[in-house]
């Protein structure tokens, strides 16, 4: 089904309903005073906002009335029909499901017809909008009422099976090469088999030859990573640029934010006081909380806490593969802010960080897509695991990431608070449904087609995984997806050379690919290593000719000792001094590593597009200090 | 007209030392590169800056003059000091990095470098905040200063050990300890410095890191020397001049200690023999 065009909406006065009669209603009937209502229809018209949501969001959540009052209000005292989208389903010849991004921005849905005459529903009447059903209608229609909810949920069920095709199959079908869904092209299994067999047969025909050039090939390897992360902790850490100043009101950019979520019912009080913080005018706000829709459990704790009065909550209907990209696809084409974050269910992001992300945006580039807020745990002394994650984390987004940022090489995003010019977004076709860590190849795909991917100085707090099984699902979870997005992109490295340069194809191969390499490679090491300890020199001194030892004890000694220095510094840079000593215990935590990097291989095999869902409010902190959350 | 005669003193200075050098003979040129290169480094943060090169070219003389080790002992104490003393002001991390790492250093490079280490604890207490030396700050700072030290020794003494050195003598002897800093005047440094910590560690309102820092060596040569050791005056004079040079703004109490310590320490070079020195 193809869109007829769009309407121009830019003729739409967006405070016209509160102007109008609509407005009279409300403050005739004591809902509303006067000065509300020409605040709410001020910023109504100022951020081209729907009108009742502008003046919902002029009160505090606890005085506001509700929508289902105040679609009652304008139905009954306009003299239109209160619409019941739940009875009567949407008219699939009035509806158009590739229209859903037009008709989510304005509120604004056709019903049905009544004798010939369409109907549309719709969340704040006026002449303005009846005029632009018309003109979709392309004739007269009658306006009936119904409330955001009410709307969002019809527009997203008539739209279900339009919306599933685009989350699924958008990226693959317009560039195949791009998306993990497409089996790896013949050339890649071809070298792969290839270079398995050489190494094969060189051990098995010369192996006094094969032997010292793999161990030097190793040490090669070894000896890239530590220069490349010692090359970014130094650039990391050089001082940046002030942050850009803060942008006042009226220059503020609408925001989505979307909040996938699956089973996580228990996170839900903390999100919307999460949410409710964020220090952003609420009529700018499109937060959209991304549920599957046979997710029972956490559907009905959402409506039980009244969330879907606050926010949309988009419903996505089962179908494979069942990841979290393509539940952030399916909510994309109703998004109608022009900049777009992504939160997990357990974030706390810090109040500030839109407005901090917007300001980068205005003062950033024109190609600066995305930028990356910092992430941070707040149970970081719950157990050993939470200790050594915090630490990890201290590292990647204090020391590892701002290195890339400065020395221009791809910046691999981490699965939240990644803000997007929405546009951008949509240009490179958003997300890959079928790579588990989608946003890493998401942020690698953007800087091929030449946007850049930055960082900011904001901070989200979120849980650190405090149980050994889940934390190496996780991580297996991330490592697969690092090997699934190493290969995507390796389809075609001449291409990824001519776009990256060479800095950021050697950054990318030894960052993405290293980071999954090394975790396979490294209990061989560890395994050559305690031999050579244990048994002395002789035994492996075939493997290891003059240089190739030199470089590895160098790797070796260098490695350690620089890692686990980092490993002091990130939380010393946090001023988390009391993890600094836990830095020492390091080494068994690069083991576990190294157990989910093998399961991660196991599944890219086996099970390369499963979501292996990591479990959130498990943290006996969190959960202690959430207790008396009040939403 | 002052710039031009303290640079003019200065350049006689280090002259001197470096003739002193090269009076070895022929084999000094190439082996002591590293002393040369230490002291163009050292300088280099001091150029245009007439106070601090008159200051710190005396003491790089003398070390030029005693060879690689001094001079690079003095550049490795004058990096932590200056970084010590950037933390006293405003903490960063960078700096706390800086300082270990060349701490760290120290005892690999000269025999008196293992003093200075000891020597530096109260001064490490006197220059850093607070925070940063009480209550869960110490051991983190500790282990960040202190890590690098102790990596590189255990680097040292395995390689010693899996290529048939005896892994612990060479290091200690690298360390001073075959040179009258032993075990015991250790245990007296870190018995009398831990505390020092714990006291200086509270908000002094006297608290002053420049003074402290440059006292340093002067502190470490006591040490060795009363551990009969050797002490080799450029080891006392280069690290606390370049220290002094170093301070962003020196205080004048510095500036005045640090001349009056490049005057004695010239004189002293020339004329007096310290008792338990054998150069």
């Amino acid at each position: 089904m193809t869109a007829a065009a769009v309407p121009d909406p830019a003729r739409r006065d967006w405070g016209g309903a509160l102007a109008g009669p609509a407005g009279d209603v409300l403050v005739t009937r004591g809902l509303v005073t006067a000065a509300l209502r020409e605040a709410a229809i001020d910023t109504a018209r100022l951020h081209r906002a729907d009108p009742t949501d502008a003046l919902l969001g002029c009160l505090p959540i606890g005085a506001r009335p509700t929508r289902a009052a105040i679609a009652d209000l304008y139905a009954r005292d306009l003299g239109l029909m209160r619409a019941d989208l739940a009875v009567r389903p949407l008219d699939p010849e009035l509806f158009e499901a590739p229209r859903a991004g037009f008709y989510a921005d304005h509120l604004l849905l056709p019903w049905y017809r009544e004798g010939g005459c369409p109907v549309y529903a719709c969340a704040s009447p006026d002449a303005g909008l009846l005029a632009l059903a018309e003109e979709l209608a392309g004739g007269p229609v009658r306006l009936a009422v119904a409330t955001r909810a009410e709307i969002m949920g019809a527009l997203i069920a008539a739209a279900s099976p339009w919306l599933t095709e685009q989350a699924r199959e958008l990226l693959r079908s317009k560039t195949p090469e791009a998306s993990a869904g497409t089996p790896a092209p013949r050339w890649q299994w071809r070298t792969a088999a290839g270079a398995a067999a050489v190494a094969g047969a060189a051990v098995l025909i010369w192996p006094d030859l094969a032997l010292p050039a793999s161990s030097a090939l190793v040490s090669l390897f070894y000896l890239g990573n530590l220069v490349l992360r010692a090359a970014l902790v130094l650039a990391g850490r050089r001082p940046g640029g002030a942050a850009p100043p803060p942008l006042p009101d009226h220059a503020l950019p609408s925001y989505s934010v979307l909040v996938p979520m699956y089973r996580e019912p228990e996170v839900l009080p903390q999100l919307a006081a999460g949410l409710d913080r964020l220090d952003y005018p609420p009529a700018l706000l499109d937060i959209k909380l991304v549920l599957e829709a046979d997710d029972r459990e956490t559907l009905d704790e959402a409506l039980r806490l009244g969330l879907a009065e606050r926010f949309d909550i988009v419903l996505v209907p089962p179908s494979e593969p069942r990841t979290k990209p393509k539940a952030c696809n399916f909510a994309l084409p109703l998004a109608r802010g022009e900049r777009l974050v992504i939160f997990d269910a357990e974030d706390r992001p810090e109040s500030d960080q839109l407005r901090r992300a917007a300001a980068a945006f205005a003062a950033g580039p024109p190609d600066l897509a995305c930028v990356q807020a910092r992430l941070n745990f707040d149970n970081a002394e719950e157990n050993w695991l939470t200790r050594m994650f915090a630490i990890d984390y201290a590292l990647w987004f204090d020391f590892l990431l701002p290195g890339l940022d400065r020395l221009g090489m791809p910046l691999p995003l981490g699965g939240t608070s990644n803000h997007f010019r929405t546009a951008v977004l949509r240009e490179v076709l958003a997300w890959d449904p079928f790579n588990v860590t989608e946003d890493a190849d998401l942020g690698l795909r953007l800087q091929r087609r030449g946007y850049r991917v930055g960082v900011i100085a904001s901070t989200t707090f979120e849980e650190a995984n405090c149980e050994i099984g889940n934390w190496i699902r996780q991580r297996s979870r991330w490592l697969k997806g690092y090997m699934l997005t190493f290969t995507v992109q390796m389809r075609s490295p001449a291409d990824l050379w001519r776009r990256l340069g060479p800095l950021g194809f050697f950054g990318f191969a030894f960052f993405i690919g290293g980071t999954a390499l090394s975790a396979l490679i490294n209990p061989l090491v560890w395994g050559c290593f305690a031999l050579w300890v244990v048994a002395g020199s002789p035994l492996l001194d075939p493997l290891f000719p003059a240089p190739v030892l030199v470089v590895g004890l160098f790797n070796w000694l260098g490695g350690n000792f620089l890692y686990l220095y980092l490993a002091m510094l990130a939380p010393l840079s946090r001023r988390w001094f009391g993890l600094v000593p836990w830095a020492l215990t390091v080494t068994p935590y690069w083991a576990l590593v190294s157990i989910a990097g093998y399961r991660a291989l196991w599944q890219w095999i086996r099970r390369p597009f499963h979501w292996d869902k990591t479990r959130h409010g498990l943290s006996r902190q969190l959960r202690t200090s959430s207790a008396g959350t009040v939403t | 007209m002052r710039a031009t005669v303290l640079r003019v003193a200065g350049g006689l200075a280090l002259a001197s030392g470096g003739a002193a050098l090269l009076r070895g003979g022929p084999t000094a040129s190439l082996a002591d590169l590293p002393a040369f290169g230490a002291v163009l480094l050292a300088l280099l943060p001091l150029a245009g800056n007439n106070a601090a090169l008159a200051l710190a070219l005396p003491g790089l003389g003398a070390a030029l003059a005693e060879g690689t080790g001094a001079c690079l002992l003095a550049l490795a104490y004058a990096q932590a000091a200056a970084a010590l003393g950037r933390m006293g002001r405003q903490p960063a991390t960078r700096d706390l990095v800086t300082a270990g790492l060349a701490l760290g250093t120290l005892p690999f490079l000269h025999p008196a470098g293992a003093a200075l280490d000891f020597a530096v604890l109260p001064a490490i207490a006197a220059s850093l905040p607070a925070a940063l030396v009480s209550g869960r700050g110490l051991m983190a700072t500790l282990l960040i200063l202190g890590f690098p030290g102790l990596a590189f020794a255990a680097a040292y003494g395995l390689l010693a050990s899996r290529f048939g050195q005896a892994p612990g003598a060479p290091f200690l002897t690298l360390a001073g300890l075959g040179q009258g800093f032993d075990a015991r005047e250790a245990t007296a440094c870190l018995a009398g410095a831990l505390p020092a910590i714990v006291w200086l560690c509270g908000p002094l309102p006297w608290r002053r890191p420049d003074p402290a820092l440059v006292a340093v060596p002067l502190a470490a040569g006591l040490l060795q020397g009363l551990g009969g050791g050797r002490v080799e005056l450029a080891a006392v004079l280069a690290p606390a001049l370049l220290a002094a040079a170093r301070q962003p703004a020196p205080a004048p109490q510095v500036r005045w200690f640090g001349a009056t310590l490049a005057l004695t320490g010239v004189v002293g070079a020339h004329w007096i023999r310290l008792p338990w020195t054998s150069s």
